[in-house]
């Protein structure tokens, strides 16, 4: 087996952060809004809940296998075939998501800077990176965070900017509806997690193992402080009526921020927001030319990922999608998501657990 | 080489006879006016020897004071052996040995009876004498720059570190040119991995010849193909010295006025002498003018195209009235607009390195006004955009490294492509592949985009700022030097009082 190239404790959170943030932080206010009206920002709260949750469980799990991930962990405990057909679920799963962080980006570029262009062109632009990046496995993804982590950090302060425009009345009566709305809602919150299911890959390459869950805990909550902050910003700056119409609110409510030197701040901000939506798809291709690789059992993985970037591609020109489907994939992410991220780590654990139980210890 | 000669001189010893040697001699060197061989007797012990030299590599001087007169006059060496004055004798028993020591300027002595001859130091070749370093001018650095002689270029990095840990490793590098290749580095701070990646890279080269650093590093760099330049050329003593301080490498190649520095990191190309010897204010706000200017030199003409032809709307109202005034009368779209200044200026940037100096001026006269006011008179080009390409050229001024200003020009027709094509998304694809560049190259196993990524908040005090001196008591942690601290307390009779 090849050497692992370690990841230092910042890179890890800040791999999950960016992932769980890049795509979701679009459309976060806009789904609360829509389905747990003013009191949607106490969702966030739940949903952290969640991800903590099954953040140990992940920890727990991957402690079974300090050195590989878990297709190598499922290998061992249950066999070749077992892994292979793991490693297609990983494959498609990754993909899915890849799929439509480039959806998304390309549908927001397309919508808002470029409405002449075609999509498939962009995703080939969005492409470019992708290939150049994802080759060279989590480290490079990591540093990579690093650098997009630390180019963002004028974004808060814009949207700081944008509360001298609020009505915090806005946010009255808290629990208008009761509970209910809020607790059905937290499915809402699972697509905008997801992301804790790296650590099912990058486990291995930590190098502090024992600050595992600690960090997993400090980037689900520096997402949900960050999601919190964009959530509020909106609710106080729209009304409580108009801002499921919005399609994008966390953009529009750009349109008051307004500069000596720059108007419309949004485009610019739409144009580097590609830097985040790339910690979405940077580690998904990353990860299905992994599992790719690891499926079929040979050849280098940057002609899988080589590959797959010409499917997607391929994808887009024959299929153009639109922004109603990518809120229903969306939804439909919700649920595959939780079963990949929430439910299977917990089923991986019990069956290792039970088979440590009576098997005696595991197959090596 | 001349496979013929090679495989003759390479065994075979030296035979006792001196006209033997001397035919054999004249074998090798066919063809070869400038090889002289004087023939004398050794007054001390009565023998006939002979002096075989390369006649311009050679310090005729010394060769007669140090060699020929003690030979031939000098008797009273109690051990009975020839007399010589000169410092450095070697004594050689192959061919191969030999040939090597004429060509490289020592007079090699024959004596006959005796299979050793010897190497007698008198080199002396026309060399320049060390003048201000052309290159990288300083404000408060030292005024000597490295020459074309190695040998003089370590002796200049030796008086700033009279250290015995200061390690020097000599390779002999190509088949023809045999140019030596001196490794230097403090033993006891670099780190060994280094020094050995970078010795084998070295030994592995098989050329012709190395005429300069920059074709050296071109063999021993991790990634030829990328635009940014991986190590750090200087001509400054001070610099070399200071980098070795910090745990990197430094590269003597004989013949070359610069060395090379390995492994270097994206920041260390925007350090120069000056910031350590000005105050720490001001040579923090430096550094940031320069990361400042090297985004400006990359990104501002290809920014500049995708405003003018995609996102007019984020441009104030005044300010866009006053641009439509500017450009209202020019035929051009803004790529085009802009890619004839850049390339006006290119070429007048390169007429000026080539041309000699007397007509270099006139260079400048016909660019100036060129560029300056027919242009814009004439209506092909838009004052904005003279000011764009101005504030851009200003812009890679700054940037202290030549290689690197380099690859700012290259990366600035590929950003101004991709923003003509796509506006602020070809140029934020633009920056996110230059980054990812960035943080996918190595230097040396060393990662190149340290200490942004990954993130090393040790060396930030020498980064973006630079922190007093006294304050920067470890090396960089990028180096990973064995012997990480740089400094005691050198401030510490302040806290006394």
């Amino acid at each position: 087996m090849k050497s692992l190239r370690p990841v230092t404790m910042l890179q890890f959170i800040l791999i999950i952060s960016s992932f769980q943030i890049s795509v979701a932080f679009l459309s976060i206010p806009r789904e609360l809004a829509r389905h747990a009206g003013t009191d949607g920002w106490m969702v966030i709260f739940l949903g952290w809940g969640l991800a903590t949750v099954s953040s140990v469980v992940i920890v727990k799990l991957m402690k079974h296998s300090p050195d590989s991930s878990i297709l190598e962990l499922i290998q061992r405990y249950t066999g070749v075939w077992a892994a292979k057909v793991a490693a297609f679920i990983f494959m498609i799963y990754y993909l899915l998501l890849a799929y439509d962080g480039y959806m998304i980006a390309s549908l927001v570029i397309k919508l808002w800077l470029l409405p002449s262009t075609y999509i498939y062109i962009l995703v080939l632009l969005l492409l470019i990176p992708t290939f150049q990046i994802a080759q060279h496995g989590f480290q490079a993804i990591g540093r990579h965070s690093e650098i997009v982590t630390m180019l963002s950090i004028w974004i808060p302060f814009i949207y700081i900017s944008t509360l001298s425009n609020a009505h915090w009345l806005y946010l009255l009566p808290i629990l208008k509806e009761g509970w209910l709305p809020i607790l059905s809602s937290v499915k809402f919150m699972i697509y905008p997690m997801l992301g804790i299911g790296l650590v099912l890959f990058l486990y291995p390459q930590l190098v502090n193992k024992e600050k595992a869950l600690p960090a997993m805990i400090i980037s689900n909550t520096l997402t949900c402080i960050v999601y919190l902050g964009i959530t509020l910003i909106c609710y106080v700056y729209f009304s409580p009526d108009e801002i499921g119409e919005y399609n994008d609110p966390v953009i529009s409510i750009m349109k008051s921020v307004e500069f000596q030197f720059i108007e419309r701040v949004e485009v610019v901000f739409i144009a580097f927001y590609l830097f985040v939506f790339s910690c979405i798809w940077i580690p998904s291709m990353y990860l299905v030319s992994r599992c790719s690789a690891s499926l079929v059992g040979k050849g280098q993985e940057r002609y899988h990922l080589a590959v797959w970037c010409i499917v997607i591609e391929i994808s887009f020109i024959l299929y153009r999608p639109s922004v109603i489907e990518s809120t229903q994939m969306n939804y439909a992410l919700n649920y595959i998501g939780f079963m990949m991220e929430f439910a299977l780590p917990v089923g991986i654990l019990l069956y290792v657990a039970i088979r440590k139980k009576m098997g005696g210890g595991q197959r090596t | 080489m001349d496979e013929h000669s090679a495989t003759n001189t390479k065994e075979e010893n030296i035979t006792k006879s001196l006209n033997e040697s001397i035919g054999r001699i004249e074998e090798i060197f066919t063809n070869t006016p400038d090889l002289i061989i004087r023939k004398l007797c050794i007054k001390q012990t009565g023998e006939p020897a002979a002096i075989i030299y390369m006649e311009e590599l050679t310090d005729k001087a010394s060769l007669n004071q140090n060699v020929l007169a003690p030979l031939q006059l000098e008797t009273g060496n109690p051990s009975g052996d020839f007399i010589t004055t000169v410092g450095y004798v070697k004594p050689h028993s192959t061919w191969e040995e030999l040939r090597l020591s004429i060509i490289l300027g020592y007079s090699v002595l024959f004596i006959d009876g005796r299979s050793t001859a010897y190497a007698l130091d008198t080199k002396g070749f026309p060399q320049r004498a060390i003048e201000d370093p052309q290159q990288e001018p300083s404000l408060k650095g030292a005024h000597q720059g490295f020459i074309e002689t190695g040998s003089q270029n370590i002796a200049m990095i030796r008086r700033y570190i009279a250290d015995k840990e200061l390690k020097v490793k000599r390779y002999i590098v190509g088949q023809r040119g045999q140019t030596p290749v001196s490794l230097l580095y403090l033993e006891d701070v670099t780190q060994p991995d280094i020094i050995k990646a970078l010795e084998e890279r070295i030994q592995s080269i098989d050329v012709d010849t190395i005429i300069n650093t920059g074709e050296l590093a071109e063999f021993i760099e991790d990634q030829p193909l990328a635009l940014l330049p991986q190590m750090i050329t200087t001509e400054r003593p001070d610099t070399a010295a200071s980098q070795i301080l910090q745990g990197r490498c430094v590269i003597v190649v004989d013949g070359s006025p610069s060395v090379l520095v390995a492994p270097a990191t994206f920041m260390s190309f925007f350090q120069t002498v000056d910031d350590y010897s000005s105050r720490w204010s001001i040579s923090s706000f430096l550094r940031m003018l320069r990361i400042f200017a090297f985004f400006i030199a990359i990104f501002l003409p290809g920014f500049f195209i995708a405003v003018i032809s995609f996102h007019f709307e984020i441009i104030p109202l005044k300010l866009l009235l006053t641009l439509g005034e500017s450009r209202g009368q020019v035929p051009f779209p803004p790529f085009v607009e802009a890619i004839i200044m850049e390339i006006t200026l290119e070429m007048l940037r390169e007429a000026g390195v080539r041309l000699p100096a007397p007509v270099g001026q006139t260079v400048g006269i016909v660019g100036g006004i060129v560029i300056g006011q027919a242009v814009v008179q004439a209506g092909l080009i838009s004052n904005v955009m003279v000011i764009v390409v101005a504030f851009t050229a200003i812009s890679s001024f700054i940037i202290p490294n030549q290689d690197m200003m380099a690859a700012v020009r290259i990366m600035r027709f590929m950003m101004m492509i991709l923003a003509s094509w796509f506006g602020f998304v070809g140029l934020v694809i633009g920056m996110m592949s230059f980054i990812i560049r960035l943080i996918t190259l190595n230097s040396l196993g060393n990662s190149y985009s340290t200490p942004i990524a990954p993130f090393r908040a040790m060396d930030w005090k020498d980064t973006l700022l630079r922190v007093p001196l006294w304050m920067m008591n470890n090396r960089p942690v990028s180096t990973k030097s064995r012997q990480s601290i740089r400094q005691g307390k050198s401030r510490g009779w302040k806290e006394k009082k």
